[in-house]
């Protein structure tokens, strides 16, 4: 994982006993994890434990922990390259099994967090049908056809995940057309854990 | 044979053959399996050969009898040099198949296995995590979207989307500047109102990717810089913050050049007047920060607009700063009090604005024609002090001469004389001179010698370190990847299955070996024992033939004198003769003995064979063959 | 069923006895042509130039045989109640079967024309599927994720319109289930019956 100047430096600040003692330390990893999961972080560093620290230091400090949070996750790190990353930068081995635990423990949140940064077409979630019997209508008599009205209930994402239905009415034909080019799909898919 | 056994059924399923889990030995193999096995060992081995022929039994009689016939004939193709016929797969027996198996797998390419032992591809890795993936989503069942776990909102919902949306952030650090060069304020402003970079973006979802966003401009930034660095930094051998300030200096003035070109004052225009006074106000502000000194002391307008730049800089600082506090999100205040606020603010704003460049317009109209007329004055003023030294020394001039005019001879000798002296003085000093010069232009040549080499050796040096560079870069990645390949290996590794394992195979062989080496030494040892018995059985006969002999004659010796050892004679013959016969018969039972044991092993291997399993199944065959071929005349019959 | 004539009506094709047999053939050709494809009144000036007739006349007898042709076969009556219902009129025999011809040559044409005015949702025409797997995107390297993505063709009316969706591979297992179920109902017993006593 490479990491800017700057965050290293942020990160050395952090492995400082002088600067951040354990209780801090802890304190502020806790911090770091819960602002980038939470929303509301306008005071998320007036702590009584890190009252003695220099806030500009400490917002630093912030960005460079932050940052590199994101990147492992971003990364996929896995345990060797956050402990080799953070004995680089002077973490002795308390502080880095206390960041990783805290890092296992807010992957996966974090993980949505970064894979929700994505576009996609609407999610079909369910399907409900109705079959109909159309007898006559104000143009022809005697159709006497059977009609089916399908509707996928579709949920967007990029919407703030409003609901919304596709309605759309098939013949016999048409229907038996879809459901051969779904079960296409989905042999397609079963092949392909096959491999 | 069991050991034999496993190691052919483990080829075998490697081959492709699916053989149950139960099927231990080559005994349990039905014809199915056997024509399976045999198919699939050939289309490994070669392709053409095998392509041809299922690995099923067809129904039909005639089918599989053409079936077997072709596969022996592959086999024969092969090289096989055992017995082998369509009875071979049809009415099998153990040892022939088993042998028949031993020469397929063996035959079998190697390049297979050694394939496997390669580490996989990353597609195929890929593949397989894809795979895994899908299998995963399709394990889960399909529950409605209202009563989903957190398990399927991750996989059945699509969950919140925003797009990359990155903000500029304000840090609390320059990447600049050391942060102890930072001016008060700047500092004071990152440790009071600057407010954590979470909280800094306007949607908390554009947060990560802000932050991301500005660690990948400050690594690229690090790197473009390491890139000019070791490219033209170190050539120019000066130290970064040298070679930094001189490009920056540099830069600077070639802004300046061309835009002291682009503003070429033109008269003709009356709207680019202020335009252009502008720009060399700016200009004069870049010069400033280099040339402070001289203008100082010249006190032109260069000092009006260094007070101007330097004053109003912490104070545009401070207002910068304070705008961008106030333009950070704050949650306490409405939107619409702050809309209502930045308006009024706006125009206020707007209206100092206007007083202030009217001001300005005002002021600098004064400040033009003032500087105009000083420049005239000053002009002037040069034109008049240089006319007036010209004539101090034309006056100086004149008035020694007048001095000398009276006695004027004398005076002329004087000078005369003077003048010699001076000119045998200049010889003499350049004879002097001369004598200096030499070694100084030897210590100079020397000098420059001494130089030209540190040079070279210096650009040796720099090459070198340009190749470490090179060699480190070169390095750091080769480490990076073999470090990636072992993680790919270990995983790997990991997920290998651990049954079949190199160590106990080669375990087996030596124990197979020893326990070879071990019934040979046994056999040995029955051999010497078998040839020591020969002897002594063979020293026993030898001595019970001299003995009799012995006795035979003294015996006789005796007989013909008395009547009672003649009887003891004729015992004597009797007993050797039955003894003789005795002997006899148990050298015969010995042999049947071994005959019926011979006989025990050929029945053995006889029934090994399961003849009259075999025979029935021939029989049975038969009758199908008979009834398939009835069916068919009959067929011809009614067609 | 029998249909029944408005007077307007018997009046407008009231024309049709009046003229060759083989020009009420045209007539009809051009009724039916109209009716799939809409009415163009130049031709009825030309028809009028040719037999020296008013186009106005031309044009209520092609209008005539057009709603005879639609108001026929949406009833579906069958060629008897047509020739019966043509009775009335008092044409002459040739002329009643050139329009028995007629409407059962057409029929079923247009009931198709006349089905595709029925108020109805959009259509199914096609769907377009690809199996995807989303590997890396730029805020999260190294993940799968599978979807199904498809392209949804309807049409309502006469515009076309593809949506597109996707979806996860267990939901596409759920959606095709459903949509299984949804055609095995109406080979049902409930529905056979409701089709086979409706007909």
């Amino acid at each position: 994982m490479e990491l800017s100047d700057s965050v290293v430096k942020g990160l050395q600040t952090l492995a400082d006993p002088a600067c951040f003692d354990f209780r801090a330390f802890t304190a502020f990893t806790e911090v770091a994890f819960d602002s980038l999961l939470s929303s509301r972080t306008d005071r998320a560093l007036d702590l009584p434990e890190l009252k003695k620290i220099d806030q500009a230091l400490l917002k630093h400090c912030h960005v460079a922990t932050t940052t590199f949070i994101l990147e492992g996750i971003k990364q996929n790190a896995d345990k060797s390259t956050i402990s080799s990353c953070l004995e680089d930068v002077k973490f002795d081995s308390e502080r880095v099994d206390a960041f990783y635990t805290s890092y296992q423990k807010n992957k996966r949140n974090l993980e949505s967090l970064l894979s929700s940064i994505d576009r996609c077409p609407p999610h079909i979630t369910d399907a409900s049908w109705r079959l109909e019997y159309c007898m006559k209508n104000g143009h022809v008599h005697n159709v006497n056809q059977p009609t089916f009205l399908i509707s996928f209930n579709t949920e967007d994402g990029g919407n703030e995940g409003t609901s919304s239905d596709v309605n759309f009415s098939c013949t016999l034909e048409q229907l038996q057309d879809l459901v051969g080019k779904m079960k296409d799909a989905a042999k397609s898919m079963e092949r392909a854990t096959q491999l | 044979m069991e050991e034999v056994d496993r190691i052919l059924i483990h080829s075998l399923r490697q081959a492709g053959t699916d053989i149950d889990e139960d099927v231990q030995s080559v005994k349990q193999f039905t014809s199915e399996l056997i024509v399976e096995a045999v198919v699939r060992c050939l289309r490994v081995i070669d392709p053409g050969l095998g392509s041809g022929v299922s690995t099923t039994l067809p129904p039909g009689m005639s089918a599989r009898f053409r079936l077997g016939m072709s596969l022996a004939q592959a086999c024969q193709d092969l090289g096989y040099k055992g017995e082998i016929g369509y009875q071979t797969f049809l009415y099998s027996n153990e040892p022939e198949i088993r042998s028949l198996l031993m020469f397929l797998v063996e035959k079998l390419p190697r390049e297979s296995a050694e394939a496997s032992d390669q580490p996989a591809g990353k597609s195929a890795l890929l593949q397989k995590a894809i795979a895994a993936q899908i299998k995963a989503q399709l394990a889960l069942p399909w529950l409605p979207p209202s009563c989903r776990l957190p398990l399927h909102c991750k996989t059945q919902s699509p969950g919140p989307c925003h797009s990359f949306r990155a903000q500029p952030l304000s840090l609390p650090y320059s990447l600049k500047a050391p942060s102890k060069k930072q001016a008060k304020e700047v500092k004071e402003y990152w440790r009071v109102h600057l407010l954590p970079v979470t909280s800094q973006p306007s949607q908390h979802a554009s947060v990560p990717a802000s932050l991301l966003e500005n660690h990948v401009s400050e690594l690229s930034a690090a790197q473009e810089w390491e890139n000019e660095w070791n490219s033209q930094g170190l050539l120019s051998r000066l130290t970064p913050e040298d070679y930094r300030s001189r490009k920056r200096a540099r830069l600077q003035k070639r802004i300046e050049e061309q835009l002291r070109t682009a503003a070429q004052p033109r008269p003709d225009t009356h709207g680019a007047t202020r335009s252009t006074s502008d720009l060399t106000e700016l200009l004069n502000s870049f010069g400033g920060t280099a040339t402070g000194g001289d203008i100082l002391t010249k006190g032109t307008r260069f000092t009006h607009s260094e007070k101007f730049t330097f004053t109003q800089e912490p104070e545009k600082a401070a207002q910068q700063m304070a705008a961008a506090a106030s333009a950070l999100p704050s949650s306490h205040q409405s939107e619409e009090d702050l809309k209502a606020k930045q308006e009024a603010e706006l125009s206020d704003l707007q209206q100092q604005l206007q007083q202030l460049s009217v001001q300005m317009e005002e002021v600098g109209g004064d400040i033009r024609q003032l500087t105009v007329s000083i420049h005239q004055v000053s002009d002037e003023l040069k034109q008049r002090e240089l006319s007036n030294s010209e004539k101090q020394d034309t006056v100086k001039v004149k008035k020694q001469t007048i001095d000398l005019l009276p006695d004027a001879e004398n005076n002329l000798v004087k000078l005369q004389s003077l003048v010699e002296g001076s000119a045998k003085r200049v010889v003499h000093l350049a004879s002097q001179w001369e004598k200096h010069r030499a070694p100084l232009i030897d210590e100079h040549r020397r000098l420059k010698e001494l130089c030209s080499n540190r040079e070279m050796e210096s650009s040796m040096k720099l090459s070198e370190i340009k190749d470490l560079h090179d060699k480190i870069r070169h390095s750091a990645e080769e480490a990076k990847k073999k470090e990636s390949l072992y993680k790919q290996l270990i995983t790997e590794y990991e997920t290998l299955p651990k049954d079949v394992s190199r160590s106990a195979y080669t375990m087996r062989i030596l124990e197979i070996v020893s326990n070879i080496k071990k019934q040979k030494e046994e056999i040995t040892k029955i051999l010497s024992d078998t040839k020591e018995l020969q002897k002594e059985i063979n020293g026993l006969t030898g001595k019970l033939d001299r003995t009799f002999a012995v006795t035979d004659e003294l015996v006789f010796k005796d007989a013909k004198k008395d009547e009672s050892v003649r009887k003891s004679y004729k015992y004597l013959a009797a007993l050797h003769e039955n003894c003789t016969q005795l002997i006899q018969t148990i050298e015969d039972t010995g042999t049947i003995m071994r005959e019926i044991r011979d006989l025990e092993e050929q029945i053995e291997t006889e029934n090994g064979k399961k003849t009259v399993s075999n025979l029935e199944k021939i029989l049975e065959d038969y009758k199908a063959i008979r009834q398939e071929n009835s069916a068919l005349a009959a067929k011809i019959r009614d067609g | 069923m029998l249909l029944v004539f408005s007077d307007e009506h018997k009046e407008h094709l009231g024309f049709l006895p009046e003229v060759d047999s083989s020009v009420v053939g045209e007539f009809g050709r051009i009724a039916v042509e109209f009716l799939k494809k809409g009415s163009n009144p130049k031709i009825y000036e030309g028809a009028a130039r040719k037999l020296n007739v008013p186009s106005e006349t031309i044009q209520h007898g092609v209008e005539g045989l057009m709603y005879l042709l639609t108001e026929s076969s949406k009833l579906m009556i069958s060629d008897v109640d047509f020739q019966d219902s043509v009775l009335v009129l008092g044409f002459s025999e040739e002329l009643n079967k050139l329009l028995l011809q007629l409407y059962l040559e057409n029929r079923k044409e247009i009931r198709q024309i006349l089905g595709e005015l029925a108020p109805s949702l959009p259509h199914y025409q096609n769907l377009e599927w690809r199996l995807d797997v989303q590997l890396a995107s730029r805020a999260l390297r190294q993940q799968v994720k599978p979807t199904v993505t498809m392209k949804l063709h309807l049409k309502s009316g006469g515009t076309q319109t593809a949506r597109l969706f996707q979806t996860d591979p267990a939901t596409l297992l759920h959606l095709l289930q459903e949509l299984e179920r949804a055609l095995a109902e109406v080979k049902s017993n409930h529905c056979r019956r409701i089709l086979r006593n409706i007909k």
